[in-house]
């Protein structure tokens, strides 16, 4: 149990230390954000006006305590573009963003886990052959050659559009080809690592039939690595979306992030990567109790 | 399903190699048939947000959504006179500071709002005496004093000095009337939540996303002119935004779109030889995009030095590769339809000229120094091009191309992309040493807010600051005659272009790319695309 807590308060830590550092970043960056939100034909008066709205002349320390005040009863401020709670623009955007990373997450997974099975067959070698080539191809190019064949020449997938499944395909193997080939490498080899063991070797030689070895025991104990990887890449996968989402026309996390830096949007920039730091310790911070669970000989306490 | 060789050449990005065929003669006489949902892309690169208020945008792409859900008082006609819309018709005073307006009586707002005068008035004070920050809209109305409301159907605006771009002004979209009910509910958020008494109303918007609208039953007052009286053909009309133009392209092509616009050049080409699609084209009213030289700053304050790094350029060549034909370069600040344009007057008035460029730059003390870029005092010739809409439109491939031209002469030209913030805020301070911009103007008298030094905004990337250019740009908004007005502006335009205050680069056509199920969007006079009179065949 304290292990928990520790891991707990250590992943408030880290989202803490995430929102002060970008924090201080945007307040130092160049551009006044009261001079992108009145407009061109604005005046010195109008622009002192807007700063005191925005309440962006304020002392550092102060605009922090404010944000950090308002964090704890979960207001995230206003959208210095549209003036709409931030709340409100990221809850838009997220699910799509979430739905975007974990099925290509699991694309990554699955891949993995047959080409181990498969080793040094074809399938193995085809599913490797097409990671190591989708992984060192840029995700831009990549994701325009899918739509020219797949929506263009065959219309068999939309292009754009994030409202259905179809409209997830495209862009789901985009990111899930470019982004995760690391993570299905790992994945395989981390498997044969495990199908190499001599448990495995006893388990079917107890008669048990291949898929109850691959899935009550290997996978288990492959998984952990696996895990750990996972938690990196979510990063990995958030700022790949960035390309993805504008590139098949969709909503997103990655283009509001992108949208907000570009106007100096501060509680929209503060609000994305709050959210974006927050799935990212959450993921980790699961990753770390899985441990336990996963191979209960894992005891992280000492 | 088997890859053809037409799919391969899809793949290879090739045009269409396809017969062409001409759509509007086998349609033409097709009766319209109503309802259906009409999907277009629109080309919003830069769209980070929906902004659905006429007079806070002042940014091409949403005033393309605009013209869908509001109208305006008057429109400008094919010939660019103006002709009576919601207002039926009108009287200025002699002194030319005051407009009398008479209304239509059968208008109503989508959310049951009737239009009066009162409505006209709420729109005008809302603009022109706002409590909030100044909106877009602002520099439209001009010397704007007040309106008052004379009778339900009447209303009279007054100006503080003549104003004779006001009434080509009323015809912009940025001077849409909003409902004076929903501005009074909604504040700000109108953004979000726009009411007019256009042929569409709002249903929805996902921010960045898309803007979904539906036919206004009510609908029953076009301007004269238009493709038919009464309701839209559409029952549904979704804008559906998509930044990257690849993706814009391939839309169109696998039909997920039944249209979009800012289609590249080289897709202009393969649409319109591919059967089952086709291609609108109109010049979009404008002040061209045009590269500003930083005058204030050296070494630009030297014109010399300008009409050297003019003469280094081809803009026609690089206006013919970039943009394949589908374009035309600009010889004057403003596009060639706009009334007052120079562009014919200029027309050849200079031309590249490499040995020229380098014998000033040698006369000035530039000397050719390491890898052929000229120095003088230990500095060298180096200047940037700032930048943050990145390649909109290919604007970047163009300067790109004009690097290379102007390595010839041993200018080092290289180019500043910064996020907007940044972009704003060098501008500001005059850090820059050159840029490019464009802005859609249905008067010349935009003229006068990129190179009235206090008519600019702060925003603006032109330091012109010349007292005779001033001061006819000033005349010109004081001129109640037509001729002598666009007299003042052809005079301004040409200064501009001798003095090298401004190097016009293209003039832009706004094109959409539709498939042959889409009849009837067309292009209103200042290049903005309506649906009034769209519908899907069967």
């Amino acid at each position: 149990m304290a292990f928990v807590l520790r891991r707990v308060a250590g992943a408030a830590l880290v989202i803490f230390g995430t929102i002060t550092l970008v924090f201080a970043i945007l307040y130092w960056l160049p551009g006044d954000p009261a001079v992108l939100v009145a407009g061109e034909n604005a005046t010195e008066e109008s622009i002192a006006r807007i700063r005191t709205l925005l309440g962006t002349e304020r002392p550092l320390w102060e605009q922090y305590g404010d944000y950090l005040a308002g964090l704890a009863q979960g207001d995230l401020g206003t959208s210095f573009a549209t003036q709409e709670p931030v709340t409100v623009r990221l809850w838009a955007q997220f699910p799509s963003t979430l739905a975007l990373t974990l099925l290509a997450s699991t694309v990554a997974i699955v891949a993995g886990v047959v080409a181990a099975v498969s080793r040094g067959r074809w399938l193995d070698q085809a599913i490797q052959a097409v990671m190591l080539f989708f992984t060192s191809m840029p995700s831009f190019w990549l994701g325009i050659l899918l739509i020219l064949l797949f929506s263009v020449t065959l219309q068999w997938l939309p292009a754009i559009g994030s409202d259905s499944f179809a409209q997830l395909i495209l862009p789901v193997s985009c990111l899930g080809l470019v982004a995760s080939g690391r993570l299905m490498r790992m994945v395989r080899n981390s498997v044969l690592d495990v199908l190499d063991e001599p448990f495995v070797t006893t388990l079917r030689a107890k008669g048990l039939v291949e898929w109850q070895v691959l899935f009550r025991h290997v996978l288990r104990n492959a998984l952990i690595p696996v895990v750990t990887l996972l938690g990196i890449l979510v990063g990995e996968l958030l700022s790949g979306t960035v390309v993805v989402e504008t590139l098949f026309a969709r909503q997103g996390i990655g283009r509001l992030l992108v949208d907000a830096v570009g106007v100096k949007d501060i509680p929209v920039i503060q609000g994305t990567v709050l959210i974006a730091s927050i799935s990212f310790v959450l993921i980790n911070l699961l990753v770390d109790l899985s441990y336990s669970v996963i191979d209960p000989r894992v005891r992280v306490d000492g | 399903m088997m890859i053809t060789r037409r799919h391969a050449a899809l793949l290879l990005g090739a045009p269409l190699i396809l017969p062409a065929r001409s759509f509007a003669q086998g349609h033409q006489t097709a009766t319209p048939r109503q309802g259906g949902e009409l999907l277009f892309g629109l080309d919003g690169a830069a769209v980070a947000s929906f902004i659905l208020d006429p007079h806070d945008s002042g940014f091409a792409p949403h005033n393309r959504i605009f013209r869908s859900i509001y109208d305006s008082l008057v429109v400008l006609r094919p010939d660019q006179s103006v002709g009576p819309w919601l207002a039926t018709s009108w009287e200025i005073s002699p002194d030319q500071k005051s407009y009398t307006f008479k209304l239509r009586t059968d208008v109503t707002f989508h959310d049951g709002t009737k239009f009066d005068a009162a409505a006209v008035k709420a729109n005008l004070d809302r603009i022109g005496n706002g409590e909030g920050r100044p909106l877009t809209a602002l520099p439209d109305i001009g010397s704007f004093e007040s309106a008052e409301v004379l009778a339900p159907d009447t209303v009279r605006i007054k100006l503080k000095e003549p104003f004779a771009p006001l009434l080509r002004n009323l015809s912009k979209t940025t001077l849409g009337i909003i409902s004076p009910t929903a501005l009074a509910k909604h504040g700000a958020a109108i953004a979000q939540n726009p009411v007019g008494s256009g042929p569409f109303r709002f249903v929805s918007l996902v921010q960045g996303v898309e803007v979904k609208l539906e036919r206004n039953p009510a609908y029953n007052w076009p301007p004269a002119g238009a493709a038919h009286q009464g309701p839209a053909y559409l029952e549904r009309l979704t804008f559906k935004n998509v930044p990257e133009e690849a993706t814009r392209v391939a839309a169109v092509q696998s039909r997920q779109v039944h249209a979009a616009d800012g289609i590249p050049p080289q897709n202009i080409v393969s649409f319109k030889s591919a059967s089952g699609f086709q291609v609108l084209e109109k010049e979009l009213l404008n002040n061209n995009y045009t590269v500003y030289l930083n005058i204030a700053k050296a070494p630009w304050n030297d014109e010399e030095i300008r009409q050297a790094f003019r003469a280094s350029l081809d803009i026609e060549a690089a206006v013919r590769v970039i943009y394949l034909g589908t374009t035309p370069r600009a010889w004057a600040p403003l596009s060639p339809s706009i009334f007052g344009s120079a562009d014919a007057a200029l027309k050849g008035s200079w031309r590249p000229d490499l040995a020229r460029a380098q014998q000033i730059l040698e006369a000035k003390g530039w000397k050719v120094g390491a890898r052929g870029i000229r120095e003088k005092d230990g500095k060298r010739l180096t200047v940037s091009f700032a930048d943050t809409q990145g390649n909109r439109e290919k604007r970047l491939d163009v300067i790109q191309f004009f690097r290379r031209q102007l390595a010839r002469s041993g200018f080092d030209l290289s180019i500043d992309s910064q996020p907007n913030a940044t972009y704003r805020q060098k501008l500001l301070n005059g850090d820059y040493d050159l840029s490019g911009a464009s802005q859609f103007a249905p008067d010349p008298d935009v003229l006068s807010r990129l190179h009235l030094p206090d008519g600019r905004t702060p925003a603006s990337v032109s330091k012109t600051d010349d007292p005779e250019i001033s001061e006819w740009l000033r005349a010109g908004q004081r001129e109640g005659d037509s001729e002598k007005r666009a007299e003042y502006y052809i005079r301004a335009q040409r200064k501009l272009v001798e003095k090298v205050y401004a190097i016009p680069v293209y003039v832009l056509l706004y094109t959409i790319a539709a498939s042959d199920q889409v009849q009837g969007i067309t292009i209103d006079v200042h290049g903005f695309p309506e649906f009034h009179g769209a519908w899907l065949r069967a």
